[in-house]
């Protein structure tokens, strides 16, 4: 009996294995998206080449793509994803110890202006400027200036924007209207004031990412942080740190306090449990990423499709500091064969790629005007009764210094996030925490040669 | 009469206690497995925790996936490769410590276990280069000679107790009649502690194949491991829940499937078959 | 004297291959460590590498942090293990009681051990959520009220204790029994005949034949608790603030999120000297005893 019970798992294990090794087959399309930019004669016909890519909406459309730049150029890309807990350990270990292992790289948003300050990527300059490489075609003055911006550092073009994200509101209107709430806090008093209102057995006032990391806590934190006060003193022209600052520890205890309205165990919540939350209908209002948007709207996924709305990020005292984080592709430096890669890079971040990309999958946060204008995206994105576009344009924007953009940001932004969540847990007192946290950030700045 | 009542009872009482000690151990996996079998709109939804309608699609889907079947084939080449160095090189050598006459038998049995106990945080970035300069980085056979370095430890130590157990005297027996020693290992020592061979191997297969942090680091694509894969599933838009639980429990399989095999021998115990003070 | 030749080369033919294999399995990235722990190589500087000499190790007397993050592997390390060994020697009890229902059920035991560590944290810390997870409908259906591990400090060192515990607790079983399953019967017989309660059998006879087994699984689980990391790392990321972070997690931030790998090497050379007097001093105990 039992031998002939576990014949039967292993023969069907191997003919699970077996039957279906089978490779699915790829659709062929008819069109090719994306040649327009990319050199007439397929020059490199045969080249294979390597992308280490963040598991998420802009890679996995981009794989899905993949065909036609394949079939265009003649080339092979494999791509790589790893997910938002290992991609940063591969990516540091394989970039830093200098190897040729991988062609393209995609930038996690905080780490570009470490990677380039590394020279982990190499300069894309000579060919945007280079007509050879780069037809006309291509328009990378069509990008948003400021994405453009963040992927280059001292005048030098490192990378290109492929996915702009920012922060918005979110809230749910049945909730509101049950507590007979007027409309969207929009100062972080009035977030906290609707919080007290609205927290109950039920419901969860608001969840936000608590688990002490840039990618987490920091991610809404630094809103707050900015609209009270800054983490320097004034950059970039003095860059001692500014963490004992009353206004900033009044932005941590803001922090602290609007936490006691969200639901048990915040304090280790990754951007995991804000999704299932909210999309279980458990809290009443979440700040978090306009890209995850389409989640609370996919009633294959959410119990809250119709009761969610959007509104703009609330502002401090000091003003409306929206989030803007840019992920970017580039060169790795020790890639054998940039010319190819960058056929790849220029295709990848196309307008017609982009435009497809957001036409086959969630992936809105595009980053360029010619695809935030066309009426195909507009139609699609039309979230929230057509709110939503204009607020997320507004937003990204607004340009504001969210976080300076210097190479030491993941290091120090970790030891805030570090303090900040010793705060939330009641561990130190406000004071206490960014009183450690200043002398640990002050030890990172001066041995980073900002000053003496 | 009245004894034998009491120990019925005594009987019942200790059935009930394991059975429900299985049922609290088990609850996390209960509740994976529960979530594998959900539709995305029902996991997690507090209402719908026991009552959903049961869907495989997960397990299809995983099934499905190309890459998910090569981390799966890949980490049960890389956990059969490494067992199989390790036994080759561990089983002979814990036959010598126990058997035969080594000077640096105590330094050596302590040198391995030291081995073991290097957190592998400490070897990444040296074996990268090392790896780097040999080309070893995203190969299977480089993935299993690191596993190697752990899985050692555990064979000659339980190799080694368990030779302990059988009497030196059999060797002698044995040499008298003529046999060399290589046939007294081969013949007469391998098939006795072949319930030890088994659960070590359980054991160190089990270490390959679950290691996360290595298989990251000297693997690329194409020899990626199945924890790595799973993990590579979290993204911004949240966990794919359906593939990960159902991955997870595909992971079980094979080794629910070796313990089934082997049953007789877990209870012989790891290690402990010749512990008796 | 043939023989003797013959035994002397056969030692050779089985151990060498092993210590060969071992030995630049380890002292080769070892050395390296140590080399780079004088360094202060920082992967985002690369270019900046200098030799430092004892600059990483005299900062580990400076750091703020190095005393908590080894009182709380410590912790841990108490915790955990005490929790695995008691729960593990409880069960190989239990399962070695001779009822065939009981010993059906053995092999299902070392379910949790048989998880990845990994994807236990990632499991593990959802399962925890009071509102989302699978222990809050347990507790709900017991009619027990909710509880939040994970959100505080207190509350995270018991969740991540209590995970390892349900994770490793098995592999003391495994050992246990096996050990229990080899005991002579004779002096279980002679203490039924001498009229012993079960009580006192259990300490005066049983465990002490249990002692060297006890140790074995003692030591292991001391080696391999140090090396938390997997459910650290998913589970709380260290936090709340520094609640979590134990040496291993430390040397993960240090090394990959600070890039600061000649100061995380320097952690992880103490951190082995440290484990290595630990590991010494139990297994010498383990040879005396026996």
């Amino acid at each position: 009996m039992c031998r002939k019970l576990s014949v039967g798992i292993m023969v069907l294990l191997l003919s699970i294995f077996v039957v279906l090794g089978t490779t699915a087959a790829v659709a062929q399309a008819e069109t090719v998206i994306g040649e327009d930019v990319l050199q007439a004669g397929r020059p490199y016909e045969g080249t294979t080449l390597r992308f280490i890519s963040l598991n998420y909406l802009y890679s996995k459309a981009i794989q899905q793509l993949t065909p036609h730049f394949e079939k265009a150029t003649g080339m092979k890309v494999e791509i790589e994803l790893y997910g938002t807990e290992d991609n940063f350990i591969k990516q540091v270990s394989e970039l830093s110890m200098g190897g040729y292992a991988y062609d393209i790289v995609q930038v996690p948003p905080f780490n570009q202006p470490q990677y380039m300050a590394a020279g982990w990527l190499s300069p894309l300059d000579d060919y945007l400027q280079d007509s050879r490489f780069t037809p006309s075609a291509f328009d990378a003055d069509d990008f948003f200036k400021v994405g453009m911006e963040f992927g280059s550092r001292e005048g030098i073009q490192y990378t290109l924007p492929i996915f702009s994200a920012t922060i918005l509101y979110y809230y749910r209107t049945d909730v509101f209207d049950k507590y007979g709430i007027a409309g969207p806090a929009e100062t972080f008093e009035e977030l906290l004031d609707i919080s007290k209102k609205i927290q109950s057995d039920e419901i969860a006032a608001i969840v936000l990412r608590g688990k002490p990391s840039i990618e987490q806590n920091m991610w809404p934190f630094g809103l707050i942080a900015r609209g009270y006060s800054s983490f320097f003193k004034d950059y970039p022209d003095d860059l001692h740190p500014n963490l004992t600052d009353p206004n900033f520890l009044k932005a941590a205890n803001l922090w602290k306090e609007l936490f006691q309205y969200g639901p048990p165990g915040i304090n280790t919540f990754s951007h995991e449990e804000v999704i299932l939350y909210a999309q279980k209908g458990l809290a009443a209002q979440w700040i978090d990423g306009h890209p995850l948007a389409g989640l609370f709207l996919d009633p294959e996924r959410s119990s809250v499709v119709g009761k969610v709305a959007v509104a703009k990020t609330p502002r401090g005292p000091k003003g409306w500091f929206p989030a803007f984080s840019e992920h970017g592709i580039g060169i790795a430096r020790g890639s054998l064969q940039k010319d190819a890669a960058w056929e790849f890079i220029k295709w990848a971040s196309s307008k017609e790629v982009l435009l497809e990309a957001s036409q086959i999958s969630q992936y809105l946060a595009v980053t360029r005007r010619s695809v935030f204008a066309d009426p195909r995206f507009r139609e699609k994105y039309s979230y929230f009764g057509g709110t939503f576009l204009d607020i997320s344009n507004e937003t990204l924007q607004a340009r504001s210094l969210y976080f300076p953009p210097i190479p030491e940001w993941p290091t120090v932004g970790h030891v805030i996030a570090r303090a900040l969540s010793e705060v939330t847990s009641g561990i130190k007192s406000a004071q206490d925490a960014f009183s450690g946290a200043n002398s640990t950030v002050d030890r990172i700045m001066k041995s980073a040669g900002y000053y003496k | 009469m009245e004894y034998k009542s009491v120990a019925y009872i005594k009987k019942a009482v200790l059935i009930m206690i394991t059975i429900g000690g299985l049922f609290a151990i088990l609850i996390p996996l209960i509740w994976l497995f529960l979530i594998s079998i959900k539709s995305p709109l029902e996991a997690f939804r507090p209402e719908s925790f026991w009552v959903f309608t049961p869907t495989f699609r997960n397990y299809f889907d995983a099934i499905s996936n190309p890459s998910i079947r090569r981390y799966f084939v890949n980490s049960f080449v890389v956990a059969s490769l490494s067992l199989a160095i390790s036994m080759i090189i561990g089983v002979p050598a814990a036959f010598a410590f126990s058997k035969l006459k080594s000077r640096f038998k105590n330094f050596l049995l302590v040198y391995i276990v030291l081995a073991r106990m290097i957190p592998p945080m400490i070897f990444i970035i040296p074996y990268f280069i090392l790896y780097q300069r040999l080309n070893l980085i995203n190969t299977r056979i480089g993935l299993a000679v690191v596993y190697t370095n752990f899985n050692v430890a555990l064979v000659v130590w339980s190799m080694w107790t368990f030779f302990n157990e059988v009497p030196q005297d059999l060797l002698e027996v044995a040499r008298i009649d003529g046999a060399s020693i290589y046939q007294i290992f081969y013949k007469i020592f391998l098939p006795l502690s072949a319930p030890g061979l088994t659960t070590t191997a359980i054991i160190c297969f089990l270490m390959s194949w679950n290691e996360f942090l290595f298989a990251l680091i000297l693997t690329r694509g194409a020899t990626k491991t199945i924890p790595v894969g799973i993990i590579d599933l979290i993204s911004y838009e949240g966990v794919n829940w359906g593939l990960v639980s159902s991955g997870a429990i595909l992971m079980l399989l094979p080794m629910l499937l070796f313990a089934h095999l082997s049953r007789k021998y877990i209870v012989k115990g790891l290690l402990g078959g010749a512990l008796k003070g | 004297m043939a023989l003797r030749k013959e035994e002397k080369r056969a030692n050779a033919l089985f151990s060498v291959p092993m210590i060969i294999v071992i030995g630049a399995l380890t002292i080769i990235p070892l050395t390296y460590m140590v080399y780079i722990s004088t360094t202060s190589w920082n992967l985002a500087r690369p270019w900046g590498t200098t030799f430092v000499g004892w600059d990483n190790y005299s900062y580990l007397l400076k750091d703020p942090d190095l005393i908590q993050v080894i009182l709380v592997t410590l912790y841990f390390v108490i915790f955990c293990v005490a929790g695995q060994m008691a729960l593990g020697l409880g069960i190989a009890i239990l399962l070695h009681a001779n009822v065939k229902t009981i010993s059906k059920t053995r092999s299902l035991f070392i379910f949790p051990m048989v998880l990845a560590p990994i994807i236990v944290g990632l499991v593990w810390k959802i399962f925890l959520n009071p509102q989302l997870g699978g222990l809050a409908a347990w507790l709900n259906l017991l009619g027990l009220p909710t509880v939040s591990l994970l959100g505080s400090a207190r509350g995270a060192v018991t969740a991540i204790i209590i995970a390892s515990i349900w994770e490793w607790f098995p592999f003391v079983m495994l050992i246990l029994l096996g050990a229990l399953e080899s005991f002579p019967e004779e002096p279980f017989e002679a203490a039924h005949v001498d009229g012993a309660s079960s009580t006192q059998i259990f300490w005066h006879i049983t465990l002490p034949l249990l002692k060297p087994a006890l140790l074995l699984a003692l030591s292991f689980r001391v080696i391999e608790s140090m090396k938390i990391f997997p459910l650290i790392f998913m589970m709380t990321g260290g936090g709340p603030g520094k609640s979590t972070s134990s040496i291993d997690y430390y040397a993960y931030l240090n090394g990959f999120v600070y890039l600061d790998i000649g100061y995380s090497s320097a952690l992880m050379v103490i951190m082995l000297i440290l484990t290595s007097v630990l590991c010494f001093s139990l297994f010498r105990s383990l040879f005396v005893s026996r």
